[in-house]
């Protein structure tokens, strides 16, 4: 295959092998002995937009879907789901965006995406995934509530009865809602939500106005928290909205988007009381890094001292409340080491951090940057990679010598 | 440390590379230039296969004396990025185009006649 | 929700030894400055695995990358008989028949071979316009430059403040 290098150049390599590509992962995991621990991944990606000819027929409402397939027919007339601008391949410089139609997957195996999906767990040393789609994060700039639903509720079907029915236990995942429709996200959590593989809801925060407090929601909630489900929102970053057209490179928008919209919903979250209303929910904010949730932390604390009026429900300050929820470590930013360390400490990483690798996406996590940390107790590395998530999600050690590592680090829970 | 023989100079076009494993070392050897560069192949952010993406031209910011831009453009100067996130290495040192001191090991190669060795 | 069985691959060899203070815990109240050093240390190099104990090491090749190339196009039928064209058009001008072609195929023509280099070089693909430095006179590309500006209605100065600013 050719990548298009500068001035036109052609630089010929071979095809896309996610298992070779990742050799130096898999050394890492054999190295480090990931083998012993638990290690599950709270967000990994597959790309959806190549499977639409399975999931589109799962949309209910004929017109839909006639206009859905037809966009799709050869000739592309139209466009299903809202596309953004961006250049996460850099130019092809992260080269398994443009090789990644000539990795071959056995045509008699399971689907594509789980067997391209195994070969990335095997060699992170990552024992189960949670699968998330990749364009259908964007899902929220749909104009059209009722496609926004339609499409949500074909992809929750095919992704619990066709993808992840075939994936040995392994991958699992949090759907996404329709949050445009309460009333539909209700009908999906009491639809989908005692699916196998279905560990809870995912809410897009790419939405250009979205209130996570607000009544309509309520029930919801509700419906999660008396599943014992989770609730979890993931960011994504949004060039074409007003606040980052002024950037001019894609770097300032993704780097400022990612947290942006999780710093703007979180902090509704909190203010609002939603912690004391859902105690039991656990809440995951997923795909922001950390970096922005000292910031939040010691912004609204202050504020919240200077306006209690306005926070009525809150018993302790806001900051506690972001220690009550969770929060994926990728990207973590490991630039100004004490400066991540004193993150650790004030969201009690030890507790709420949940590792995350983002695979196959550009900025993707290895354990190994949270096993590396020089800062963390043996404890906080475990619970970190795995020994948390565990909790949240009851899955099971997939060996003795992980199960003994749970017990050790009084993380374990029979499923 | 010893001279590990990789190749023939002949077979090495310019622009070409190798990827080799020497012992525990693995190491990428490009020829870019009429010269041979040699350079571990663990990128030094998570240890991704540093020498096995694209090699690209440096890009740089054209400024006008009044300071202003005048846009992207290629440089002459060339650099291999490693294909896990990008970092992108300068050929001729190894180093990172913005960090220098994050700099890839160094291997030393000779060649002698036809034959080119690697210092490993 | 989960199977049992465990598929990951064993250690295939005894771990390398990582620099670093992985594996190697600091204590509940922080890290030791010997530890943080080591990890700057780790971060700077990387991972790199202990020597080998035996001078005798072999060599294995795991993957020859060849040098890019410049996008090669090969010969097509339609540069095939873009040549001829110009072959009979040069030779038609050689014995001084300037009127081979009327106004409109030369417009057509023209038009076709600005739009197609203007896209080429676009794309990054750069090469020169006329093959050397003698395949038309300095007379001839002024009275085209100057034609193809006026026909767009541009002037110079707005050429030289396009490429100026352009950086082209
Ligand atoms: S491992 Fe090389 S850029 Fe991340």
């Amino acid at each position: 295959m050719d990548l298009i290098a500068d001035r036109g150049r052609r630089v010929q390599v071979e095809e896309l092998n996610t298992t070779k590509l990742l050799a130096h992962a898999a050394k890492q995991t054999r190295d480090k002995k990931f083998d012993d621990v638990l290690v599950v991944d709270v967000d990994a990606h597959h790309y959806e937009n190549e499977s639409f000819g399975e999931i589109l027929p799962y949309m209910e409402n004929d017109v839909l879907k006639q206009l859905a397939l037809a966009s799709r027919a050869k000739g592309g007339r139209g466009n299903v789901a809202p596309s953004g601008f961006g250049y996460q391949d850099m130019g092809g410089r992260v080269t398994r965006y443009p090789l990644r139609s000539s990795e071959k997957t056995d045509e008699k195996g399971p689907h594509r995406d789980i067997q391209l999906g195994n070969r990335w767990m095997d060699a992170m040393g990552v024992d189960y995934s949670c699968l998330f789609p990749t364009g259908m994060l964007s899902i929220g700039l749909h104009p059209q509530k009722e496609m926004e639903v339609e499409l949500c509720w074909a992809y929750n079907r095919w992704v619990t009865e066709k993808a992840l029915p075939e994936s040995g236990g392994r991958l699992f995942t949090m759907l996404s809602l329709p949050f445009s429709d309460p009333d539909a996200c209700l009908r999906h959590v009491e639809t989908f939500g005692d699916r196998k593989g279905v560990g809870g809801f995912m809410v897009t925060t790419v939405r250009p106005k979205m209130g996570v407090y607000d009544n309509a929601y309520m029930k919801v909630y509700r419906a999660i928290e008396e599943r014992g489900l989770v609730l979890s929102f993931h960011s994504g970053p949004s060039w074409g909205d007003h606040t980052f057209q002024s950037c001019n490179r894609f770097l300032s928008a993704h780097a400022l988007g990612f947290s942006w919209y999780n710093i703007l919903h979180c902090t509704n979250w909190v203010v609002n009381g939603m912690g004391e209303r859902f105690p039991k929910m656990p809440v995951i904010w997923i795909e922001s890094g950390l970096s922005w949730i000292p910031f939040v932390m010691q912004r609204i604390d202050h504020e919240y001292m200077l306006r209690p009026s306005e926070c009525p429900l809150l018993k302790k300050k806001p900051s506690d409340y972001m220690r009550d929820m969770y929060y994926s470590v990728q990207p973590m930013e490991i630039q100004d080491m004490g400066a991540l360390e004193t993150t650790f400490r004030m969201m009690d990483a030890e507790n709420s951090l949940l590792y995350a690798s983002d695979y196959p996406h550009w900025d993707f996590d290895l354990p190994s940057t949270i096993w590396d940390l020089p800062f963390l107790t043996d404890k906080a590395r475990h619970n970190i990679l795995g020994g948390t998530a565990h909790k949240l999600f009851k899955l099971p050690p997939r060996n003795e010598a992980q199960k003994a590592n749970l017990i050790k680090y009084g993380n374990y829970t029979a499923a | 440390m010893a001279e590990q023989f990789i190749g023939k100079a002949s077979e090495f076009k310019d622009g070409d590379r190798q990827i080799v494993r020497i012992g525990e070392d693995e190491i990428g050897i490009f020829r870019h230039e009429g010269e041979f560069y040699a350079y571990s192949n663990f990128c030094l952010h998570q240890g991704g296969p540093a020498c096995e993406g694209l090699t690209i031209a440096n890009v740089e910011e054209r400024l006008r004396p009044d300071k202003t831009s005048m846009g992207l453009h290629f440089t002459n100067d060339m650099n291999f990025v490693c294909p896990w996130h990008g970092y992108e290495y300068d050929m001729k040192t190894g180093c990172h185009v913005k960090d220098k001191s994050v700099r890839l090991r160094k291997y030393d190669v000779v060649t002698k006649g036809n034959d080119v060795y690697v210092v490993a | 929700m989960s199977s049992p069985k465990t598929t990951k691959a064993k250690a295939a060899k005894p771990a390398a030894k990582l620099v670093g203070a992985a594996g190697k815990p600091a204590s509940d109240e922080g890290m030791s400055a010997k530890d943080k050093a080591n990890f700057i240390k780790a971060m700077m190099e990387g991972l790199k695995p202990a020597a080998a104990a035996e001078p005798a090491k072999k060599v294995e090749i795991l993957r020859k990358i060849s040098a890019p190339v410049p996008v090669a196009r090969k010969s097509n039928p339609t540069s095939d008989d873009a040549l001829k064209l110009a072959a009979a058009l040069d030779a038609k001008f050689a014995g001084g028949d300037f009127e081979a072609l009327t106004p409109e195929a030369t417009q057509a023509l023209m038009a076709a071979l600005c739009k197609l280099y203007a896209a080429n070089m676009e794309a990054g693909d750069k090469f020169p316009v006329v093959k050397d430095r003698f395949a038309v006179t300095g007379t001839d590309a002024m009275i085209l430059c100057g034609a193809l500006l006026k026909a767009v209605d541009l002037q110079v100065f707005e050429l030289g403040m396009w490429q100026s600013w352009s950086g082209v």
